[in-house]
């Protein structure tokens, strides 16, 4: 059963079409790419996969539930439990370490404190990062995005969302963020979207999807990703 | 939003700007009123008496602890023009009075003691139409110049260069520059603070477009350009929208709340008045247009820096705290032990607020940094989220909430300063209340200054039953006590053959409040007829018991005696001179109020700017949780508790420095806890009040949207 299932989804913004008739599927333990040039629609499909914005036709069910009909408070405990994202600028909250960082979504979802901290403690060290208790801050670039994903994998979610997680990184701390990504399906069990228009990135997946115009021009089911 | 903010920035400036227009316009209108109403005196003894209509006197009254005052006028030409506000001249033995005198209680028996109500003046001859007084008609053949009574040739008198009045000098509440420099403070700054957060809210995504089309290669004169087309019209309008009103309130009549001062519109209603009302109004607008363009002065200006915001000292702001503590409990010391000097006391009261008001910013600073520091503690403990981002904002980046947090401080502690100087009560205030309270009417002061002796001498032949009459002579403070044998046993419990020093009678003698104010060598001495005729003060005592009416004293004088000589409680004029400085000193509790409203105003949008502001950074919490509780942890966190714990800290030092002076006897405020803990109630309700709409704020523009993606 697919982890996240885009069925026949179109959007469009007044009388703009973004996105066209757009069906894809990722199962556990796989990776998929979406790629495509500004514009295209990258972000619109991200921002409706993960729920944020309801499609104008079809629909998005991330882990077998149908996000993009719940209500927003809904939508947001579906992916404190199910979903784990990694943002473009790491988001991370500037005054709180990186541990209370990495716990933040274990606290959001009821755990204790002690509890919470030492599971972001886990992942971090896991992850390679040496200052836990250093404010988010004074992390540097690639520290921030590992956090970023720490936080993304505290609750032990379904499926991991990168929306261009290396795009402010120089080519060493990139290929060492994607080897953590990518490595994700098979450590974590999770499914793996990557959004980005970098082919160092998103020719590491298991799958490459590309938006033109809103549409997606070329599949190619591997293994666990392709279109329903 | 922020064309709102516009126009309502433009309403609040056009309005204290007008706030100025009114008070010069107001104020003229009021010199101008009171120049003409008050009597063209001329001296007897020149050519131009001869052109006299009538006979004038005038004297200072008191009804109740509240002034009066009386003018009398004796018509001798019955043909010239009659005062302002009057029909007629008032014919003898009829009175004409104020409407606010005749509002109070106890005024047909204070009417009664003149003469029998014949009218009412009109408003339009008033300063004020709280003004408290009365015209008495007298027969002209009963007028006895040169004592006291001179001759006018009509009314109406150059207005005076100093500002001041004549006859409604009691009602202007200072001069008209203590008027304007009082704007300034309470009108004009917290006016300009206000309009700056005003404007602030949204700045920040203004800055962020503003640099987006910079870098687009947007010149200074395209921004400006742009920001004039966004603020103009809702500029124009706010101040438009205030300015109509001010011109349309010329028709009516408004009443300064809480000092109770009534301004007729028409005071400020003329040509010159709406002119400059309307020039104000576009002064506001433009002055909107011109913060907004200095705050984004980076974008607007290039040249120009920034500047940054005060920040709060480390970990030297405890010494800080330490010593604001100090300075409160020295100035309470000082205040509870040395109470008899005011000016001083005065001194260090103000030195030391002015002080403890510096100092509360860095020392609210620290307080909140160290607030963030526990709750950040207690979030990690209990595992919640929300709580925890709060805190670490706070501990982290105090600046914002130091900002309003101090503001909040600053109110309470200001506000209660106000109030207890507003209500301060000098230690002959106090002496007053108290000899009032001992004297209980039993004995009264005639003064008989401005009578002929003859007059004197009918008022000892013929005194009202009941009364005796002690004659207290001597230059500056009376050193002889004279009185028939009756008075002086009733007094002094003996009849002396030959002067005796006063102090020989101090154990004995009845509490008579009168013996209180006389020279410490006086002395006692037995007189009749002719010797106490000589005396031009004197004390009615009661000799069964009962107090003494004023009123019917003042009856029964004006009988023998027209007009009446001033009977007086003992110290009455320090009671009323007192009573009047606390009328005048409700301005400060206008001020006081204005500034806490101002403040609040102030703080609340201060918060949720910067509540908003910092939302947008944590997109993350309401991209996992949604929940409202979540977002009302985080702005109770962020605002809330930092709020309620600076207005407990402001409270404390509003107690702790309004203390000492509020507990002594005859105070008119016993104690400051009435108006702290209103403050506290305000404070802990605006606490609640903008977290609640923070909360709903960042529930409703969808955190999670801000991230990102």
């Amino acid at each position: 059963m697919p982890v996240v299932l885009v069925d026949h989804v179109s959007h469009s913004y007044g009388r703009r079409q973004v996105l066209d008739d757009v069906s894809l599927a990722v199962e556990a333990g796989h990776s998929l790419a979406i790629t495509g040039k500004t514009g295209s629609g990258k972000s619109t499909l991200l921002s409706i996969m993960i729920g944020l914005e309801r499609p104008s036709r079809g629909a998005v069910s991330l882990a077998g539930v149908e996000i993009s009909r719940l209500s927003r408070r809904r939508a947001a405990r579906l992916r404190l439990d199910h979903l784990g994202m990694v943002f473009q600028a790491g988001e991370l909250i500037p005054t709180l370490t990186a541990r209370e960082n990495a716990a933040l979504p274990l606290m959001l979802a009821g755990r204790k404190g002690a509890e919470a901290l030492d599971r972001a403690d886990h992942l971090l060290s896991t992850l390679g990062v040496d200052s836990p208790d250093v404010v988010a801050e004074s992390l540097s670039g690639g520290e921030k995005q590992r956090v970023a994903i720490a936080r993304a994998l505290a609750n032990e979610p379904a499926v991991v969302v990168a929306d261009e997680p290396t795009a402010a990184l120089d080519e060493r701390t990139r290929d060492d963020v994607c080897d953590l990504l990518y490595s994700l399906p098979v450590t974590a069990g999770c499914a793996l979207v990557v959004v980005s228009h970098d082919a160092a990135v998103s020719g590491r997946a298991d799958r490459a999807l590309t938006l033109d115009g809103g549409r997606l021009i070329e599949s190619a089911p591997v293994g666990g990703v392709g279109l329903p | 939003m922020h064309r709102a903010a516009a126009a309502l920035t433009a309403a609040l400036l056009a309005l204290v700007g007008a706030l100025f227009v009114v008070v010069d316009q107001g104020y003229d209108a009021r010199i101008a009123r009171d120049a003409a109403r008050t009597p063209h005196v001329v001296d007897p003894s020149t050519p131009a008496a001869q052109d006299a209509v009538a006979w004038y006197t005038w004297r200072g009254d008191a009804l109740g602890v509240l002034d009066a005052q009386v003018l009398y006028l004796a018509v001798t030409d019955p043909g010239a023009p009659p005062p302002p506000g009057l029909p007629e001249w008032p014919a003898a033995g009829d009175v004409w009075a104020s409407p606010a005198l005749l509002e109070l209680e106890g005024s047909q028996a204070y009417v009664a003691r003149y003469g029998s109500l014949a009218g009412v003046i009109q408003l339009a001859s008033l300063v004020d139409d709280g003004e408290r007084i009365a015209y008495v008609g007298v027969r002209a053949e009963d007028v006895t110049p040169p004592h006291h009574w001179v001759p006018i040739t009509g009314f109406g008198v150059e207005p005076r260069a100093d500002g001041g009045g004549y006859l409604g000098a009691a009602l202007y509440h200072g001069t008209k520059r203590s008027l304007v420099m009082g704007l300034v403070l309470f009108g004009v700054a917290p006016a300009l603070v206000a309009a700056i957060a005003l404007l602030s809210l949204g700045a920040e995504e203004r800055r962020r477009h503003l640099a987006q089309v910079q870098a687009m290669g947007g010149s200074p004169r395209q921004l400006r350009a742009a920001l004039l087309r966004v603020f103009l019209g809702p500029a124009a309008v706010g101040s438009g929208l205030v300015t109509l009103l001010l011109v349309a309130s010329t028709y009516c009549t408004w009443r300064v709340p809480i000092a109770g001062i009534s301004v007729p519109g028409a005071d400020y209603g003329s040509l010159t008045g709406i002119g400059a009302l309307l020039a104000v109004g576009l002064l506001a607008a433009a002055a909107v247009v011109a913060l907004v363009l200095w705050l984004h002065r980076a974008a607007t200006l290039p040249r120009v820096g920034q500047g940054s915001a005060p920040r709060p000292v480390g970990a030297r702001g405890l010494w800080v705290l330490l010593l604001c503590v100090d300075l409160a409990l020295a100035n309470w010391g000082y205040a509870f032990f040395y109470t008899t000097d005011p000016s001083l006391a005065s001194f260090i009261s103000l030195s030391a607020c002015a002080v403890a008001l510096v100092l509360l910013v860095p020392t609210m600073g620290v307080v909140t940094s160290g607030l963030g520091r526990v709750l950040g503690a207690l979030a990690l403990r209990t595992g919640s989220g929300p709580v925890l981002v709060g805190a670490r904002e706070v501990q982290h980046v105090p600046r914002a909430t130091t900002r309003i947090t101090s503001v909040i401080a600053m109110a309470i502690v200001l506000s209660a300063q106000l109030q207890v100087w507003g209500s301060q009560s000098a230690p002959s205030f106090r002496e007053a209340v108290a000899s009032d309270r001992v004297n209980a009417d039993l004995s009264m002061l005639v003064d008989l200054s401005t009578e002929e002796r003859a007059a004197r001498a009918r008022l000892f032949d013929d005194r009202p039953a009941g009364t005796g009459f002690v004659a207290l002579g001597g230059e500056g403070l009376p050193d002889r006590v004279l009185g028939d044998c009756e008075v002086l046993v009733h007094v002094f419990g003996e009849c002396p053959e030959s002067p005796k020093p006063l102090e020989a009678f101090r154990g004995a003698a009845a509490p008579q409040v009168w013996l209180w104010g006389l020279a410490p060598d006086a002395v006692v001495e037995r007189a009749d007829g002719d010797a106490l005729a000589e005396a031009t003060l004197l004390a009615a005592v009661s000799l069964d018991g009962r107090p003494i009416s004023q009123d019917a004293l003042l009856r029964e004088l004006g009988q023998r005696v027209l007009p009446p000589p001033r009977v007086a409680i003992p110290q009455e004029e320090t009671i009323v001179g007192a009573w009047l400085g606390v009328d005048k000193a409700r301005w400060y509790a206008v001020g006081g109020l204005l500034a806490l409203v101002i403040s609040l105003a102030l703080a609340a949008l201060s918060s949720l700017a910067e509540v908003e502001k910092m939302a947008a950074r944590h997109g993350v919490v309401a991209f996992y949780g949604a929940r409202r509780r979540h977002f009302l942890s985080f702005a109770l966190t962020l605002v809330g508790v930092p709020a309620a714990v600076a207005a407990a800290l402001g409270a404390c030092v509003a107690v702790l420095m309004s203390w000492a002076p509020t507990s002594v006897p005859g105070a008119v405020v016993r104690m400051p806890f009435d108006s702290v803990l209103l403050m506290l109630a305000v404070a802990a309700v605006y606490s609640a009040g903008v977290s609640v709409v923070a909360a709903l704020r960042i529930a409703g523009r969808r955190g999670a949207r801000a991230l990102s993606v």
